[in-house]
Formats: structure tokens, C-alpha cells, sequence
């Protein structure tokens, strides 16, 4: 059953920023993704026959909700055992059971304007990561909901999928500085209080670390997935990415604008202001690791440019 | 510095470097790109003037152009114009008597116009006015035998030059004078081809009457078109050294009294005086023997060395020489109004034909006598022909002589190589 809030196919053209059109506003998610979904699906669930019981697995957890039983492996914590099997049958058997409170997943999507930067589009990537993230909930009986900008959608079983999918597709980046961003759109919105995970997905370049911690509770694991375009990681670079997909070089003027604001501003793409940007980009990145790290928080960093699979097996999969 | 260009075409190439520049210019337009962390760049910018925006080419475009540039202006071939080409002349006076005689018309009537050189100078006046910009002058003037190039500065000529200088010689070194920027200023062209490059201004002027020649005291007169006998001269005087041979003292006496002139031991001056017969002293370590002769006469003495007036109004001719030392050696040189001898007594002639030592003795005698005041010969009192001018040709006439000289060209095809070998040495 789709959710509750559905996207106005009537609404006004996204707004590339103020300067122009953005370069990669939308989200394509054609036959191809959903084959690579399809199969990211399957293998979750082929990993959580294997892995039911297997401790502190990342997709089941240790809450009250009874699944099955198994036979009990050496070093297991005897706290699991199934003391009803052991005493019919004599034999040592671990409880598989799953929390109820890990079953509503909320995945909250950053939709600002700067999510249309690329390419490849950070929000293409943001959608892609956020389908394979509700699959593998939905595969494993979680309730997801999605939540980008005033836009929500609850999906409840496998066969919502299409709703899901459907409600990715029109996502489109556009607004002005904090319209859509997700420091903003968790503030209108806020996270209900029985989500057990809360999935932040987004460039987060809108809040700090300690804004994005504040919506940790007791009982909800919280997940920052942070997407930045390869211009931003690396604007000339040893891979050939970055400016120079853009067709500008090393040693060039370039004039970044701003995509949710007026602001330009020219530089030039040499070796020491290449330095001192990277630098400055590394030190924000390694705060959110550190106050990542440590709260207990799953924090992946993904460029726009890699597999969605991957950055969803990173985080699901820690 | 005046430069020239000897292929103008080859400016065209500049267009290459200045198409490159446009390009250039147009492709470091900065490329408008959208960006989620800005504000990561703009903390940089605060820090610093590194991360804003300088309109500018890369070194290596830079160098690039410059060479290019200097390649095409080696292309277009400069060279040095002449410098001051059209700003200085060098005028050359002559100064010989007949430039002092009256200007008279072709009937030998007074013209009214002053001496012959000052209707030169005026015509040099009319020359200079006629120029767009007036050249700065520098003079030199033909003194006796030699054109002496005093290149002094000034835009008169200067007071030195108006006085006569002693007669007899033609101008036949004018013709290593034929130069650009260089006026001779005179009565008529020199003997020879006409000038190639030297530019002249003539007074011209018609026949002047008065002395042609004189015979002791008497004197020859052109008078219409006729040479006639004149009124008496002065009777003028021969001046003898002591030091010079008793044979040839004597026939020095014999000589003047046959010409009419009296002898004198004594050097009285140089108004009166036809002739000085001097002879050098000899000091005697440097005394050498020798036996020496000419026209069939031959003679033996101790000689020494004839040293040179340094002035350069005393440039002597030599009538005799012999071997000293197994080098050529000058021992009698004279100059008109003066005969030289480089031996004193002992003097042995030796001759076989006494008459050959005096027919001989009597040519250089005759050909050394300094003319009477105010004669001039026939052929200079005689007409000068018509008041002509030509400003002289500027500048160089060859310009292939020019790139050797100075090798702008060279150079700027050298710094062409530099600049793009370093062009293509930086690194982008």
C-alpha cells in the first residue's frame, strides 16, 4: 500500500537553484536499476536465512519478537539459548527473534538544490541508495517510510515497491537555501518517536554533525548517508573526474555558483588552492566521522559516481 | 632609434600571435559550474587573494605569443635607418683663390653678388630653406692639396673658412668625398665623373679679368678672352738655406737670376718670397751614404730622414728618392712655394752630362715656385659656367649593407627560439 502523501505530478518546475538550470535536477530510474535492485533485494534475503541468530546481526536485531530457533555453535551467548527446546529435546538451540522496534524504517531524503549537482547527480544517487535501502527493509518485514521535503510515503510490504519506486522517480532538487534541505525538513517534520532507524541521506551540507546527532533516541539507530558529486570531492583530480568531465583543467579559471543562492565565485584550479580546498573538505568530513564514530552512528560517505549497491551494503552491512 | 623595415609583408604574421591571444583571452573565460561546497571555497578566498579570480594567460601562452611575435617582426626584417639621415650635412668649402674672385656675369661684367663663395653660400641658403626641416651643417674645407674634414658644427660657415688658400691644385680627392648628407660648395664640379651621392652647390660665374701668369717681375693678364702682358710685379725673391750643397746653391743663384728673382739668405717672410729652397739637418749618427740621381744625373751624399710637417697644409710631394738601407727612402720633396733636400754637404755630382743635373734641378725649380699674389691660372679665371645646386642623397643607398651591420634582425629571430623553446619547456 503506497503512503500516505503522494507527489503532485501538477507541481511548479523544479528550480535549478538561482543561477541557471542545475545539471542533474532529476531522477532516472529505469529497467536497468530495477534488475541491479532486484538482485540487491534477493541477496539480503538469501543473508538473513544464513545469518538469523548469528548474533548481533545489522538487519535483525535482539528484540522480543520471536522468528525460530537453531542449534546453538560454541561462544554463542547462553543468554539466546532456547531453554524449551533444550529441555525437550535435549539439545542447545539459540532464539532467533527480531525487534519490534527495528521495523519502522525512516529514510529521509535531502532534496535541495544542491543535490542537483553532478554529474552524476547526487540526488540520482540518493534515490538509488535510498530504493536499495527500503528493499532490504521491506525484504525483511520493516515498515519504510519516505520522507523528502513536504513529500512522505509509508510502505508496509514488498508489493509497495512500485509506489516506492514511483515516489523516487519525481523527486526533483530545487529550492533556495534550507527549502527542501533536510536539516529543514527534519525540523517541519521530525521523525516519529518509534522509528528504530533513521536513515539521513543527503549531501548534509546544510547541518553539522551535532544538528544531524540531535535526532538520535534511545532504542533508534541512526545512519548518515552523505552523497557529494566528484566535483566536490575532488575537483581536479588523478582519476579524471571531477572539473575535467566538465571540460576545464588544471591551472583553469572556473566560477562555481551557488545552486541555492546568487553567489558566484571564480577561482583557479591550481595546486595551491586545490590543496587548501581539499584540505578544508577533509576536515568537515572527518568531523562527521569522528562524531560518528563516536555515538555509535553509521556514517558512509559515497561519491555520486559509485555503485548504489555498494554504498547500501556499506550501510546495512557495517 | 630610427628602425626600418625591408619587408613589410611580414608583418601579416602578427595576426597569428594576436589570434592566439583572442583565443586565449576567450578560452580562460571561467567555466560557470554549480557547486554543493561552495562555502568551503569561499572560506578559502577570505584567506587570501589566491582563489580570486585574475583575468590572465598561463606563462606558457605568454611566452608563446611573445615569441611568435618576435618572430614575425623578425620576419618583416628591420634595420637601423641611417641615423639623423635628413638632419645633418656635411658641407665641404672650397677655398681655393679663385672661390675669393668677384662674380661676374658671362660678359665678365660684376654681378653685383659679392666673391664667387659668398653666391655659393647664399645658394647653399636657398637649398637649406627649400629642405622641410632645415639640416643641422657641419663644415670642412679644402685647404692647399688637401681637403682637411674639420666637421665643426655650426649654422654659419664658420670665419676660418673665408680665407683664401694657396692655389695650384685641383680637387681630385672630392671624389673620395661623394657620400650621402655631403654638399660640396664651390664654383664648379671638380674634375672627374659628377658626384653620385654628394649633393653640390656652385656658384658658377663668368670670366674674371686679371693675372694668369707671371715671369719675374713681368705678368700675363686675361683681358677679353686674350692673355696680354701686364703691368710690372713686385720683384720677388728666392730664399736659400746655408746648409744646402755649394752646386747646388750656385745653381740656384744662376736659376733666379734667370727668372728674375732676387736671392736671399735670409727668410724674410712669405709675401715677398717665390721659393724657399731649405735643407734638413742632419744629425750625424743617423747620417747614411748614399748615391742617388734622376733625369740622368747622379749625385753621392750622407742623407738623413725627411720628417713630415705635421700640419696639413704641408703635404709635400716627392721629386727624388733612393735607397737607404735597403728601404726607399724620400730625399728631395717640395710643395709650391718650397723645395726640401734630405743631404747637406759633402755632396758629390757626378754626372756625365753636366746639362742634365741643371735641366733637371731647373723643372723642380719651375714647378715648386709659389705663384705670384693674384694670379690665378687661365683656366680658373675663366668662366665657371652657371649657379647650380643638389641636395644630397640621404641615407644608405645599399640596404643589403644594412642587416650585417646590425643584426636586429638576427636577434629578434634568436629570442623568437628562446621564448618558444621556453614556451614549450613550462608545464601547463
Amino acid at each position: 500500500m503506497a503512503g500516505s502523501s503522494v507527489p503532485d505530478p501538477h507541481r511548479t518546475p523544479a528550480r535549478a537553484g538561482l543561477q541557471g538550470a542545475l545539471p542533474c535536477p532529476d531522477v532516472q530510474l529505469g529497467p536497468e536499476y530495477l534488475k541491479r535492485l532486484e538482485r540487491l533485494s534477493l541477496r539480503f534475503a538469501a543473508g538473513l536465512e544464513r545469518r538469523e541468530g548469528a548474533g548481533r546481526a545489522s538487519l535483525l536485531g535482539a528484540g522480543e519478537e520471536y522468528v525460530t530457533s537453531r542449534p546453538y555453535r560454541p561462544g554463542e551467548d547462553l543468554r539466546q539459548l532456547d531453554w524449551d527446546l533444550l529441555a525437550r529435546l535435549d539439545r542447545p538451540y539459540i532464539r532467533v527473534s527480531r525487534r519490534e522496534a527495528s521495523e519502522f524504517w525512516s529514510l529521509w531524503i535531502d532534496t535541495s538544490a544542491s543535490m542537483g549537482v553532478g554529474p552524476p547527480g547526487k540526488l540520482q544517487m540518493a534515490a538509488e541508495v535510498a530504493g536499495g535501502i527500503a528493499a532490504a527493509g521491506l525484504q525483511v518485514g520493516a515498515k519504510i517510510e519516505l520522507v523528502a521535503g513536504e513529500q512522505r510515503l509509508l510502505a508496509r510490504k514488498l508489493s509497495d515497491i512500485g509506489a516506492l519506486l514511483s515516489f523516487l522517480r519525481d523527486l526533483r532538487a530545487q529550492g533556495a537555501t534550507g527549502l527542501g534541505g533536510l536539516g529543514a525538513s527534519l525540523q517541519a517534520g521530525r521523525p516519529a518517536s518509534h522509528v528504530g532507524r533513521l536513515f539521513l541521506i543527503g549531501d548534509l551540507l546544510d547541518m553539522d554533525p551535532a544538528q544531524a546527532l540531535s535526532w538520535m533516541r534511545p532504542g533508534r539507530e541512526l545512519f548518515w548517508v552523505q552523497v557529494l558529486a566528484p566535483l566536490e570531492l575532488l575537483p581536479v583530480g588523478a582519476s579524471g573526474l571531477g572539473v575535467e568531465q566538465a571540460g576545464t583543467r588544471h591551472g583553469d579559471w572556473v566560477e562555481w555558483l551557488d545552486p541555492e543562492g546568487s553567489e558566484r565565485l571564480s577561482v583557479r584550479l591550481d595546486g595551491a588552492n586545490l590543496e587548501a580546498y581539499e584540505m578544508s573538505l577533509e576536515r568537515q568530513l572527518e568531523a562527521w566521522q569522528s562524531m560518528a564514530s563516536k555515538h555509535g552512528v553509521s556514517h558512509g560517505l559515497f561519491p555520486s559516481d559509485s555503485p548504489f549497491e555498494s554504498a547500501v551494503r556499506a550501510i546495512l552491512e557495517p | 632609434m630610427n628602425v626600418e623595415w625591408t619587408r613589410p609583408v611580414g608583418f601579416w604574421a602578427l595576426a597569428l600571435p594576436a589570434l592566439l591571444v583572442l583565443l586565449s583571452l576567450r578560452r580562460a573565460k571561467p567555466n560557470p559550474l554549480h557547486l554543493g561546497t561552495l562555502r568551503l571555497w569561499r572560506d578559502l578566498a577570505g584567506e587570501g587573494d589566491g582563489a580570486r579570480i585574475r583575468w590572465r594567460l598561463p606563462l606558457s601562452r605568454v611566452l608563446l605569443v611573445a615569441g611568435l611575435s618576435a618572430g614575425a617582426l623578425a620576419l618583416a626584417g628591420p634595420r637601423p635607418g641611417e641615423p639623423d639621415q635628413q638632419s645633418t650635412w656635411h658641407v665641404i668649402v672650397d677655398t681655393r683663390p679663385a672661390m675669393f674672385l668677384e662674380h661676374t656675369t658671362e660678359g665678365g661684367l660684376a654681378s653685383g653678388r659679392g666673391t664667387r663663395l659668398a653666391v655659393a653660400l647664399g645658394t647653399l641658403d636657398q637649398l637649406l630653406h627649400a629642405q622641410a626641416t632645415r639640416p643641422k651643417l657641419l663644415w670642412s674645407r679644402r685647404l692647399s692639396g688637401v681637403t682637411r674634414l674639420d666637421r665643426l658644427a655650426a649654422d654659419q660657415v664658420p670665419d676660418d673658412f673665408l680665407v683664401a688658400a694657396p692655389g695650384g691644385y685641383e680637387r681630385r680627392s672630392w671624389s673620395a668625398l661623394d657620400e650621402p648628407n655631403t654638399l660640396w660648395l664651390s664654383d664648379r664640379l671638380p674634375p672627374g665623373p659628377a658626384p653620385q651621392y654628394a649633393g653640390y652647390v656652385l656658384s658658377g660665374g663668368g670670366p674674371v679679368a686679371g693675372a694668369v701668369a707671371s715671369v719675374g717681375d713681368r705678368s700675363l693678364v686675361l683681358s677679353g678672352g686674350q692673355i696680354v702682358e701686364g703691368r710690372a710685379l713686385a720683384r720677388r725673391a728666392v730664399y736659400v738655406d746655408p746648409g744646402v750643397p755649394k752646386r747646388l746653391a750656385l745653381f740656384a743663384r744662376i736659376w733666379s737670376e734667370q727668372r728674375g728673382f732676387d736671392v736671399l739668405d735670409v727668410d724674410t717672410g712669405a709675401d715677398r718670397l717665390a721659393l724657399r729652397l731649405l735643407a734638413t739637418a742632419i744629425a750625424e749618427p743617423s747620417a747614411v751614404p748614399c748615391t742617388f740621381g734622376r733625369d740622368g744625373w747622379q749625385a753621392r751624399a750622407q742623407v738623413s730622414e725627411l720628417r713630415d710637417d705635421p700640419s696639413p697644409e704641408a703635404r709635400w710631394s716627392t721629386w727624388l728618392s733612393g735607397q737607404v738601407n735597403g728601404r726607399e727612402q724620400r730625399l728631395v720633396t717640395w710643395q709650391p712655394g718650397r723645395v726640401r733636400l734630405a743631404f747637406r754637404e759633402p755632396f758629390e755630382e757626378s754626372s756625365v752630362d753636366p746639362g742634365t743635373f741643371a735641366v733637371s734641378w731647373a723643372e723642380l725649380l719651375d714647378r715648386a715656385l709659389a705663384p705670384a699674389p693674384g694670379i690665378l691660372t687661365s683656366a680658373e679665371r675663366a668662366s665657371a659656367g652657371d649657379t647650380s645646386s643638389r641636395a644630397p642623397q640621404p641615407g644608405i643607398a645599399d640596404p643589403r649593407a644594412a642587416p650585417a651591420a646590425w643584426p636586429l634582425e638576427r636577434l629578434l629571430a634568436a629570442a623568437a627560439a628562446v621564448l618558444l623553446f621556453a614556451a614549450a619547456l613550462i608545464p601547463r
